[in-house]
C-alpha cells in the first residue's frame, strides 16, 4: 500500500486512517507503520535528545534504534498507543524516556553510576515534551516544504515555489523574488499564496498522521508556535 | 530529505536556514485559513482528483452554443460571457454542495477572464486587482491551456 504521504485521494483529516488501517492488516500492515513511524519520527528524536541531558547516555542513534528496535518489535506496544488516545509523538516521547530509565537501571545494575542530576531529569517530563515538540515542529516543517516542494514540480508549480522560499524562508521581498521569474510583484504574491497552500495542506497531513483532528489543526500549530517565541 | 525541494537558479537550498523563528513563521502560514472562495476553489483543484475534476467541469460550458475550447483559443462572444458570467454568479450563490459552488466560481471567474482579456471589459464590479488576483490564483491549479489562456488577464 502506498505510504500516507502519497495519499493524494485524502485530505488530511483521513490520513490516521492509514496508520489504523496497516496495523488492521497483520503483520505485513504492522512492519510498515514501524517503517514509517522510525522514517518520521527518529529524526526530531535524535534533534531532542542531542539537546537534551540524555545525550550523555550515548549514541542518539544508537539509543533511538534500540528503543525502535525494542519497542516496535512488540505488538502490545503500538495497541497501547491506539487504547491510549494519545498523539503519537507524545507516546513516542514518553517511550523513549521509559526506555532510556530501564537502560539506566540495567547499567545501576551493572555497577555503572548514573548523576543525580540525569536521574532528577528524567522525572520532569515537562520540560522534555517542550523540547521535543520544537524538535518535531521543525521536522513536520521540512517534511511538509519537501513534499509540497515535489507536488508543485509535479504540478508545474516550481516557479512558485521558489518564490515561496525566497519570500517565506529567505525573507526576500516579493519586489525581488520576481525579477529571476518575469513577473509583478502582485503576480509574484499570488504565486506564492498557491505555494503556500500546497504547503498549508502538507503540514494539515503531517498533523493528521500524528493524530490531530482536522477541527484542531489551527489550536495545534498555535501550540507548536508559542512553543517556539 | 530536502535534496528534493525543487528551486530554481541561485535558490540556496533552505535546510540549513530552518532556525525557530523560522519554522514559527511557516507554521503561521500554515495557519492561515483560507477563507477566500478563490483559496478553498485552488484547494478543490489541487491534486490528481482535483484536476480530473476540473477536466470533467471544463469539457462543457453551461451555455448553449458556448463551447469549451471557444473559451481557451478565443475570441469570444461578449454575450455570451454575460450569460456565463450569470450563471456561474447563480450556481455559486444557490449552491446546495461545495463542488457547485466551486464550479460555479469557476465558470465566474473564467467569464470575467475571458471578458477582460479578449474585449476589454470587466464584467465584475469588484477591484480590478482582487478580481485579478482570484483569477490567477485559481489559474496556477487548472490544466495548462485553461492555466495559459487565464494567465492573459496579467499581461
Amino acid at each position: 500500500m502506498a505510504k500516507p504521504e502519497q495519499k493524494k485521494d485524502a485530505f488530511p483529516a483521513t490520513q490516521m486512517e492509514w496508520i489504523h488501517e496497516r496495523m488492521d492488516a497483520g503483520k505485513e500492515g504492522r512492519r510498515e507503520v514501524a517503517s514509517h513511524l522510525m522514517d518520521v519520527y527518529a529524526e526530531p528524536l535524535r534533534i531532542y535528545l542531542l539537546g537534551s541531558s540524555f545525550r550523555s547516555a550515548g549514541e542518539p542513534e544508537e539509543l533511538i534504534n534500540g528503543f525502535f528496535a525494542n519497542r516496535l518489535s512488540r505488538d502490545d506496544y503500538l495497541d497501547g498507543w491506539r487504547a491510549s488516545d494519545k498523539r503519537l509523538r507524545r507516546w513516542l516521547i514518553n517511550g523513549l524516556i521509559f526506555y532510556i530509565k530501564e537502560e539506566f537501571r540495567r547499567r545501576k545494575k551493572s555497577g555503572t553510576p548514573i548523576s543525580p542530576e540525569l536521574e532528577a531529569d528524567l522525572e520532569d517530563s515537562g520540560d522534555h515534551y517542550r523540547a521535543f515538540d520544537q524538535a518535531w515542529a521543525a521536522s513536520i516543517v521540512r517534511r511538509a516544504m519537501s513534499e509540497a516542494g515535489q507536488i508543485c514540480q509535479k504540478e508545474g508549480l516550481a516557479e512558485h515555489w521558489d518564490i515561496f522560499i525566497r519570500h517565506h524562508v529567505q525573507q526576500q521581498p516579493y519586489a525581488a523574488c520576481c525579477r529571476d521569474h518575469n513577473v509583478d510583484t502582485a503576480r509574484a504574491a499570488v504565486m506564492a499564496r498557491t505555494a503556500a497552500a500546497r504547503f498549508r495542506e502538507a503540514i494539515c497531513r503531517q498533523l493528521s498522521l500524528d493524530g490531530a483532528d482536522e477541527s484542531s489543526f489551527n489550536d495545534e500549530l498555535a501550540g507548536l508556535r508559542s512553543l517556539l517565541q | 530529505m530536502m535534496s528534493s525541494i525543487p528551486s530554481a537558479g541561485d535558490t540556496p537550498n533552505p535546510e540549513g536556514g530552518l532556525d525557530h523563528s523560522t519554522v514559527s513563521h511557516l507554521l503561521g502560514v500554515a495557519a492561515e485559513p483560507a477563507v477566500r472562495p478563490a483559496d478553498a476553489l485552488a484547494i478543490r483543484l489541487g491534486g490528481e482528483e482535483g484536476r480530473e475534476w476540473a477536466c470533467r467541469i471544463l469539457e462543457s460550458t453551461p451555455v448553449e452554443g458556448l463551447e469549451a475550447h471557444d473559451l481557451i483559443q478565443g475570441p469570444t462572444d461578449l454575450d455570451q460571457l454575460k450569460q456565463l458570467h450569470r450563471l456561474g454568479k447563480k450556481r455559486f450563490h444557490d449552491a446546495e454542495s461545495n463542488d457547485d459552488r466551486h464550479s460555479g466560481l469557476l465558470w465566474y471567474l473564467i467569464a470575467i477572464a475571458a471578458a477582460m482579456i479578449d474585449h476589454e471589459t470587466e464584467l465584475s464590479s469588484q477591484p480590478r486587482s482582487e478580481v485579478i488576483d482570484a483569477i490567477l490564483i485559481v489559474a496556477d491549479s487548472l490544466p495548462e491551456d485553461w492555466r495559459c489562456r487565464l494567465e492573459m488577464v496579467d499581461q
